[in-house]
């Protein structure tokens, strides 16, 4: 199965998920998805949710200028960011409980 | 980090903004700013190489924020042009999917040479009216001649060469003009055609009674003393009535013959119109004999004046010879007998 096809369903929720505890930058969230496990995430796949989640009102960004090179534009997580994560963690975990139950024919 | 060894991403991030060049200038720099931060890093990361175009990445950017996919480069006419290729290449797969689509638009495919030489045409009959100032339907003089075969064969160099999208854009343009003359010249020529029948239609009537071509506008019946019937119901082998001419049409009145002009000595001073019979169940019909007529005010004239009562017509004959009885066949033929009978002669009024 094509983990990317799989991956746009829940890329919201995934990068909501690492800028939850800290904010983080364009290419920062892309990192912390890759060493989470996502490695077949696309960089203008995240930069574009990102952009999304912003003008959604889940996002707040600010830009932080770098001495020794560009600046850099931070996310941070809002509070109807936190209502929108929970909620599809919720989402989530029922979903891939079901899915478990169904691929390994565990009755439940 | 080191940027100086990604010297390339200002680069980089211009081409993807310009990929992005569709969409409003805020929404852009909203989407792209830190670009280059991000890209230099990414790239370190990568060593130093971008993992896919500008263009794709572009693509990706817009995909994931929910933004509408990127408008087809180029000028207006080619974005138009392209939109139009691509639906019409939508259609035709999906028509190739079926099997009999397949063969009709094989067919339709063998059909443009045959196209190309219309189309040839079409240009023809517009240029001889523009620059000859005449339409020459089918060419017939030298100069049309080799104009028309010119235009043809243009059309087919034109329709045999692979063009590019501006000029296919015109060829389109021209092909619409094309098929819009096409219809031109067909309703043209269907124009004539009614024109044609119509004329004939006039010169050999196809409705009403006729004698050796002469129009009989009205019937003298005579009983078998010879003398005039007052009315009379006609109909013929089927039941249907029998009428003269155009029921409800128009004629003479009362004729005058000058006995001095030889070619036309007659002249119609009052004009009338002929008048249906009433059956006792009160319909009117055209088939009693001989017909009224009915003062009108000019000649032509389908309306009789008001109150204008219907006068009986002019009877050729006051009396014709009583009939003989009938006699058994003596082997002659019909006609002939009928020549000897001649010399009885009706009276004439």
């Amino acid at each position: 199965m094509d983990a990317t096809q799989l991956l746009k369903g829940v890329l919201d929720v995934a990068v909501l998920a690492v800028v939850e505890t800290e904010d983080g930058y364009g290419y920062d969230v892309v990192r912390r998805l890759r060493t989470a496990g996502l490695s077949e995430v696309g960089d203008a796949s995240v930069y574009g949710t990102l952009r999304r989640l912003y003008s959604a009102g889940a996002l707040t960004s600010y830009v932080v200028p770098s001495e020794e090179g560009p600046h850099r534009k931070y996310y941070g997580i809002t509070d109807q960011g936190r209502g929108k994560l929970e909620a599809q963690r919720e989402q989530w975990c029922e979903f891939s409980a079901t899915m478990d139950r169904l691929l390994t024919g565990v009755a439940a | 980090m080191n940027t100086s060894i990604l010297p390339d991403t200002t680069a980089y991030a211009a081409a993807v903004r310009a990929e992005l060049a569709d969409l409003p200038a805020d929404e852009v720099e909203d989407l792209t700013d830190g670009l280059e931060a991000d890209l230099a890093e990414a790239w370190a990361d990568s060593d130093g190489k971008p993992l896919v175009d500008a263009q794709e990445y572009a693509q990706e950017l817009r995909t994931a924020a929910g933004l509408p996919p990127a408008r087809p480069r180029g000028s207006t006419l080619h974005q138009w042009y392209e939109r139009g290729r691509m639906k019409v290449e939508s259609w035709r797969s999906a028509i190739r999917r079926n099997p009999a689509g397949a063969t009709t638009l094989d067919f339709i495919a063998s059909l443009q040479p045959a196209w190309w030489v219309a189309r040839g045409l079409a240009a023809y009959w517009p240029i001889t009216a523009i620059f000859i100032g005449f339409v020459t339907p089918i060419p017939t003089g030298l100069l049309t001649l080799v104009l028309a075969a010119a235009l043809v064969i243009g059309s087919i160099w034109v329709g045999k060469r692979n063009w590019g999208p501006a000029m296919k854009f015109l060829i389109l343009a021209g092909n619409v003009f094309a098929i819009f003359v096409l219809i031109l010249a067909l309703d043209y020529v269907k124009y004539n055609n009614r024109i044609y029948e119509q004329y004939v239609d006039d010169e050999i009537p196809m409705y009403g009674l006729a004698l050796n071509g002469n129009e009989i506008t009205n019937i003298f019946a005579y009983d078998e003393n010879g003398a005039l019937i007052p009315q009379v119901q006609l109909f013929d082998q089927d039941g249907k009535a029998i009428t003269t001419s155009d029921p409800g049409g128009n004629g003479c009145l009362t004729w005058v013959v000058d006995p001095s002009n030889a070619n036309f000595n007659e002249s119609c001073p009052t004009a009338g119109v002929w008048m249906p019979s009433k059956l006792e169940t009160g319909a009117f019909v055209w088939n009693i004999f001989p017909m009224k007529m009915a003062e009108t005010e000019y000649e032509g004239d389908t309306e009789p004046l008001v109150g204008a009562e219907p006068v009986d017509a002019a009877a050729p004959f006051v009396k014709v010879p009583a009939i003989g009885g009938v006699e058994k066949s003596d082997g002659t033929k019909p006609d002939e007998k009928a020549n000897k009978d001649e010399t009885k002669e009706p009276q004439k009024p």
